[in-house]
């Protein structure tokens, strides 16, 4: 790793330098985070990918050099496909909560619109959430015998409505829902954030011309939020790819449906800290940065399409 | 003890040790003899459960009578942490010096060198403990841990139940037909029959004792039992009460966790182990109206007996007074402590009274009666939860009759066995 | 009713789809926080009851009593406090600093580096956890505020974040700034930072409550009760076989209240910020 790139004002003779990269000055402001990270994320990914390559005792010992043996196995799992459809499928439902905020934000944030401190605190009570108590409630509320929704449902007429929490399936869905719950209000944070940097003349001259409500919020507001959206995207990916804990905490241990609602980072966890599989979990977190850092970088390449700076 | 030779093979099978403390040249970290009342240290202690913290307190207190100058700082996580925080410790050199094992784990820390052996430890009454715990914690032939209290599985029953579906209260001995005629009656006035945590994969409260009643085993010299014939009639009896409508589905058994449902006065038959007395008390209406009965037999009586102990970490910087901890924790006095306060049976041979008058309507020596006279120790291997997860990969669906439970056991056993040949 | 009060009503009645969608859409954001609340002040039997009963038959108020029986409450909350102030400070004078140099400065390897820099936030916590674990250890900061807060003041999340937010700026006021003589620090002290500080505040609410509801870290480091945050405090209120939820749900709801009121706060003084900042279109 060579991270004495970094602003060594080196003659590069095509580019004419700008005077904001002379010398030392991005070193300067990058290096305080940049030690960090390598200290405390970089060593720990090193040391994860080294293990990756070993077998070792349960407790990490002993550790034997084992070549891609770990990534074979991982790529002969048998539950490798649907750990990663149901990571695919959960990342894909919660991505939909990212336009949904768009709308949401963009209402809370009409001007003249009254109350808009009680309808920014709202939505975003999700985030202020202790994850572990709030879980509980949703469990409640989904219960398959005595839920609130099941008994919505048997009132509208549904005889036999699912038990959302332990059939295959809907498990997943109620999980979705948990997750987009929760996020809702950090995407809303954030794009308010963004809305603030767009200013009013822009509506009104849109006014002006006549252009309508909808048409405002998409030549306007949907544009020059899109660095905001991009962000939520990437970030709303990277954890959908990560899901584990909204999992483990609506599911619980024990329930049956959780061998067909398995992720990705289930796996993972199971084979580190179950089976005692240091170097077959290490593969698999491997993997899953991969996938994510290919799906991530994609979304860079297509960002230039459609985000639009300043 | 009574107790079925067979039972007494199981995948322990650890060499009995002679009684008397007899390792004569494992002298690491001093023997006790070094310590004195004079002796300062301090010592790390760990545990999960929060209800049991004023026996703890207790018992380090009388520690302290005699080593004042030993300070013992205590630490705590809820169960579920407790093992992601001790593995953690353990592979950073950071094991606290004493804390709590149990079935499941003892090999793996055992056999990774983690855990001092205690043989050196003085005056041990080892043959005043349940000899399946004491077992249970000897690996490769040297003691690891001493018992601290132990928990056995009877059937709660709901007597209100049984009077209205017009059946007999269940008496010691009572058999499986007798158990499903009953649920089936039961489940016939509207009721649930019998409910259990059959469908978490929870052996312990449910289908490793069918197992063990029907001559079948879970793991022996390191091989899966679950495609034996005889095991796969006691996995096939939870199959069969699902079946017929006597236990409910897995599905409702999930959303509404079986002790809920039978403290809602929902089902008249309840698998469990005795750590559930307590907080059954709290939650029922009613306790009058309940009681405890023996597990029912097949060909024999069966009840699968765990419990926790106390070990020394292998590195503790003061493994002379751990030892004496781990001691103090568990003597006689220490047990009549733990008694009292309710939460689990104590391990130590008659100081188990007190925790059976804490519920006198409920003849609570059911499970006492059931560790002396037909208990089998919780199957463990080197790595056992590894195996378990398989169970719960495996099981539900057969329970569920959506596969045939003979191919999911043996599927099951294949899985298992290969697992065991990596250990 | 006066005339400007109709005028506003009138002006209300424009948007009514709006705040019937919204209200709708808070009321499902809202309701388990309701729930919770009156969970914390059931019996632990009603709220185990079946089927579940919502309405407590009184308000036990004891539950919340019995928080500071059962936990070190205030100390642990003392905690929660050091380590979030502690995380939120740090992190945005890294983020603010780095980001603005991802935006912003032409660099050799930026984009290897800042590719690098998200690399962190697609490995799995848990894998993390035994390695940071260890270095905490060799620091010697087991069991103290600081090994809490270490590892967490350096955030892939909030750079990028205000990357996005430095990236979307005016590049026209950086000339002027560079025409008028400032160094690169200046101009970003001067003239962009004011400038970002409807960011600056997002960066900073999401550091609180993740730092505030962060478990699993501070849990591995911390395992005496006096040294923990209240979040793993509460966590290890559950019990192996039966948890008094009551008390539970009492103690996360104080946990959660302070929060709440900072964000009420929080959350005006980012239009202020904005109204201060001189961005007048």
């Amino acid at each position: 790793m060579t991270t004495t790139t970094t602003g060594r004002a080196a003659p590069t003779g095509k580019r004419r330098r700008s005077p904001m990269s002379v010398g030392a000055w991005p070193l300067l402001f990058i290096g305080p985070l940049l030690l960090g990270v390598l200290v405390f994320y970089y060593y720990p990914i090193i040391s994860n990918l080294w293990t990756s390559f070993t077998a070792t005792n349960a407790f990490g010992g002993d550790p034997k050099f084992v070549g891609v043996d770990n990534y074979v196995d991982l790529l002969n799992r048998p539950d490798l496909p649907s750990a990663l459809v149901n990571t695919l499928f959960y990342t894909a439902v919660v991505l939909l909560g990212v336009p949904l905020s768009v709308v949401i934000a963009a209402m809370i944030e009409l001007p003249g619109l009254k109350g808009r401190t009680i309808y920014r605190v709202l939505f975003f009570m999700p985030y202020l959430a202790m994850p572990v108590a709030i879980a509980q409630v949703w469990r409640i509320f989904f219960n398959g015998n005595f839920g609130i929704l099941n008994q919505g449902l048997k009132a509208i007429g549904i005889a036999e409505p699912p038990y959302w929490l332990s059939t295959p399936g809907f498990a997943m869905l109620a999980v979705a829902f948990f997750g987009i719950w929760s996020s809702i209000g950090f995407n809303v944070i954030i794009l308010s954030a963004g809305l603030k940097g767009i200013s009013p003349e822009l509506y009104e001259a849109a006014s002006l011309d006549g252009a309508s409500a909808w048409r405002q919020f998409r030549t306007v507001t949907v544009p020059l939020l899109t660095p905001s959206i991009f962000f939520l995207t990437i970030m709303t990916a990277i954890g959908g790819f990560q899901l584990f804990d909204g999992l483990y905490a609506m599911l619980g241990p024990g329930n049956p449906a959780i061998n067909q609602s398995r992720s990705l980072v289930y796996l993972f966890y199971n084979e580190a800290f179950v089976q005692q599989n240091k170097g077959g979990g290490a593969a698999i977190a491997m993997f899953i940065v991969l996938l994510v850092g290919i799906a991530t970088a994609i979304q860079f390449w297509g960002q230039k399409k459609w985000v639009h700076y300043e | 003890m009574k107790r079925r030779s067979f039972l007494a093979i199981t995948g322990l099978a650890g060499a009995a040790v002679s009684l008397s403390a007899c390792s004569g040249n494992t002298t690491n970290g001093g023997a006790q003899g070094d310590i004195t009342k004079d002796t300062t240290a301090e010592l790390t202690f760990f545990y999960w459960d929060k209800v049991q913290t004023p026996t703890v307190e207790a018992n380090i207190a009388a520690f302290n009578k005699e080593y004042p100058n030993i300070k013992v700082s205590t630490s705590i996580a809820a169960y579920k942490d407790y093992w992601s925080k001790l593995r953690t410790q353990a592979e950073g050199d950071q094991l606290p010096d004493v804390f709590w094992m149990n079935g499941p784990n003892i090999q793996l820390y055992a056999s990774n060198e983690m855990l001092a052996p205690i043989d050196d430890i003085k005056d041990v009454p080892w043959d005043s403990y349940p000899k399946a715990l004491v077992d249970l914690y000897t690996v490769d032939g040297k003691h690891y841990g001493i018992p601290k209290d132990y928990d056995t599985i009877a059937c709660y029953v709901n007597k209100t139940l049984f009077e209205q579906a017009g059946v007999p209260l269940p008496t010691d001995g009572w058999t499986w037909e007798e158990h499903n005629d009953a649920a089936k009656k039961i489940a016939a006035t509207g009721a649930y029959g019998v409910v259990t945590t059959v469908g978490a994969a929870d052996g312990q409260g449910s289908y490793y004792n069918t197992m063990f009643q029907a001559g079948g085993y879970v793991i022996k010299d390191n091989l899966s039992g679950f495609a034996d014939p005889k095991s796969i009639k006691g996995l096939k009896f939870w199959a069969d009460l699902i079946a017929d409508g006597s236990m409910p589905s897995l599905q409702v058994m999930t959303d509404t966790t079986p002790p809920k449902l039978f403290a809602a006065g929902k089902a008249g038959i309840y698998w469990a182990g005795s750590w559930m007395v307590q907080s059954l008390m709290e939650d029922l209406a009613d306790p009058s109206q309940y009681t405890v009965v023996p597990l029912p037999k097949d060909e024999v009586q069966a009840t699968v007996i765990h419990g926790l102990s106390y070990v020394a970490s292998a590195k503790s910087k003061n493994l002379a007074a751990a030892k004496a901890l781990v001691k103090a924790m568990t003597t006689k006095e220490a047990a009549e402590t733990e008694a009292k306060n309710g939460t689990a049976i104590p391990a130590f041979n008659g100081t188990q009274q007190a925790w059976i008058e804490s519920v006198p309507d409920w003849q609570l020596d059911v499970f006492t009666n059931g560790a002396a006279d037909y208990s089998v120790p919780y199957p463990v291997s080197k790595n056992t939860a590894a195996w378990e997860d398989l169970q719960l990969q495996i099981l539900p669906d057969a329970f569920a009759g959506k596969v045939a439970m003979d191919e999911a056991a043996k599927k099951l056993a294949e899985q298992m066995d290969a697992l065991l040949a990596k250990e | 009713m006066s005339d400007r009060k109709r005028s506003v009503l009138r002006g209300q009645l424009r948007y009514l789809p709006v705040h019937i969608l919204l209200i709708l859409g808070g009321m499902v954001m809202l309701f388990p926080f309701v729930w919770q609340v009156l969970m914390s002040l059931s019996t632990n039997a009603e709220i185990q009851s079946v089927p579940p009963q919502f309405i407590p038959g009184t308000f036990r108020w004891e539950n919340y009593v019995e928080v500071f029986q059962k936990l070190p409450f205030l100390q642990q909350f003392g905690t929660s406090l050091l380590i979030t102030v502690a995380r939120t400070l740090g992190q945005l004078v890294f983020c603010a600093l780095a980001g603005y140099a991802f935006a912003r400065m032409q660099f050799r390897g930026r984009n290897l580096l800042f590719g690098m820099l998200l690399a962190i936030l697609m490995i799995p916590g848990q894998a993390y956890l035994i390695p940071q674990y260890q270095i905490v250890k060799s620091f010697g900061l087991l069991e103290t505020a600081a090994g809490v807060v270490l590892p967490g003041l350096f955030s892939a999340f909030g750079t990028f974040l205000m990357r996005q937010a430095f990236m979307s700026m005016p590049k026209e006021l950086e000339e002027a700034a560079r025409l008028d003589g400032c160094n690169p620090w200046q101009t970003f002290w001067r003239v962009m930072l004011p400038l970002a500080k409807p960011s600056l505040f997002a960066v900073a609410i999401v550091t609180v409550l993740w730092s505030w509801n962060d478990l699993l870290w501070p849990l591995i480091v911390t395992t005496r009760e006096e040294n923990m945050p209240i979040s793993v405090g509460i966590a290890t209120l559950a019990g192996q076989y039966s948890s008094d939820y009551a008390v539970m749900m009492a103690a996360s709801v104080m946990a959660m209240a302070p929060i709440f009121v900072l964000f009420f706060s929080m959350q005006k003084r980012v239009i202020e910020g904005l109204a201060s900042s001189g961005l007048k279109g």
